[in-house]
C-alpha cells in the first residue's frame, strides 16, 4: 500500500491548489505593487531613489516567482 | 513633504533611527527561511522522516515551492514594513512642529504642534539598545487638546529636544518683541 503522502502528492486536487496558491500570490502581489507604486510616486520627490527601489522591489519579487514556478512545473512533472 | 506656511521654514527633518528598519530587514530574513528550516530538519525528525523519503522528488519540489511563495509573502511584507518606517517622518520648521504617523499603507495620522504651546520638552532612551545606539523618544508636553506629544525611536533625540527649544524660544522672543511694539503704540 502506498504511503498517505503519495496518495497525497499524486492527486489532481494538490495540483490545482498549488496553481491556485500561485494565482493567488500573483494577485495578492499585483494589489500591493500598486499600492506601494503610489505610495512611493505620493511621497517620494526623487526619482532615482523611487527607480532603485522598483528595481530591487520587483528583481527580488521576480527571483521568488520563478522559483515558485520552476517548482511547481518540476512537481507536475 | 509638508506644506510649508507663508515665512516658515524647514529646519529638521527627520525619521526612526536605521536600527528600527535594520530589525526589520533581519525579521525578514528569518521568517522567510522557516519553511526551508523545517523541511530540513524534518529529514532527520525520525516520525517525519519515513514520509519524506516516500515523498522523494515530488515532495521535495511541492514543498520548495511553497518555500518560494512563503519568502515572496515576506518580501512583500518588508516593502510594506520599509514604506511605513520612510513615510513615518516628522519636521520641526520655525513655527510647528509636525509628526505624520503612517499606521498603514492608506492610514496616515499627522499631528501638528505650534511651538509656542509647547511647555516642555522631555526625552527618554530605554533598554541597553537604545541608550548605546543612541535613539529614544521625545515628549513634548502642550497646553492644548492633545496634551502629549510623543515621537517614538527617534536618532538623536537630544539634539532634537535642542532645536525644538531653540526654535520655540525664537518665536517666544518674537511673540514678546510683539507685544512690547504693541504696548508701545497705545502709550503714545
Amino acid at each position: 500500500m502506498d504511503h498517505p503522502i503519495i496518495a497525497m502528492l499524486s492527486s489532481p486536487y494538490t495540483v490545482r491548489t498549488l496553481a491556485g496558491a500561485l494565482v493567488f500570490s500573483l494577485i495578492f502581489f499585483l494589489i500591493i505593487s500598486v499600492m506601494l507604486f503610489y505610495h512611493w510616486r505620493k511621497y517620494e520627490p526623487s526619482n532615482s531613489r523611487i527607480f532603485s527601489s522598483v528595481l530591487i522591489y520587483l528583481g527580488g519579487s521576480a527571483i521568488f516567482f520563478i522559483g515558485a514556478v520552476y517548482f511547481l512545473f518540476s512537481f507536475i512533472k | 513633504m509638508i506644506k510649508l506656511e507663508e515665512g516658515e521654514n524647514l529646519i529638521l527633518e527627520g525619521r526612526k533611527h536605521w536600527f528600527i528598519a535594520f530589525t526589520n530587514i533581519v525579521g525578514f530574513f528569518l521568517s522567510a527561511i522557516i519553511p526551508l528550516v523545517i523541511f530540513i530538519l524534518a529529514k532527520k525528525w525520525e516520525f517525519t522522516r519515513d514520509a519524506m523519503i516516500s515523498g522523494g522528488a515530488d515532495l521535495a519540489s511541492a514543498v520548495y515551492f511553497i518555500c518560494f511563495l512563503w519568502a515572496l509573502f515576506m518580501w512583500i511584507f518588508l516593502f510594506i514594513s520599509l514604506a511605513k518606517y520612510y513615510l513615518d517622518v516628522w519636521y520641526v520648521t520655525n513655527k510647528r512642529l509636525v509628526d505624520i504617523d503612517q499606521r498603514m499603507l492608506f492610514h496616515r495620522d499627522e499631528a501638528v504642534l505650534r511651538l509656542e504651546n509647547i511647555q516642555d520638552v522631555a526625552t527618554g532612551a530605554k533598554g541597553i539598545i537604545q541608550t548605546l545606539l543612541g535613539f529614544g523618544n521625545i515628549r513634548a508636553q502642550t497646553a492644548g487638546e492633545r496634551r502629549e506629544f510623543i515621537m517614538r525611536d527617534i536618532a538623536d533625540p537630544e539634539r532634537i529636544r535642542e532645536v525644538i527649544i531653540l526654535e520655540q524660544g525664537k518665536v517666544k522672543d518674537k511673540t514678546i518683541s510683539v507685544k512690547v511694539e504693541k504696548v508701545e503704540e497705545g502709550s503714545l
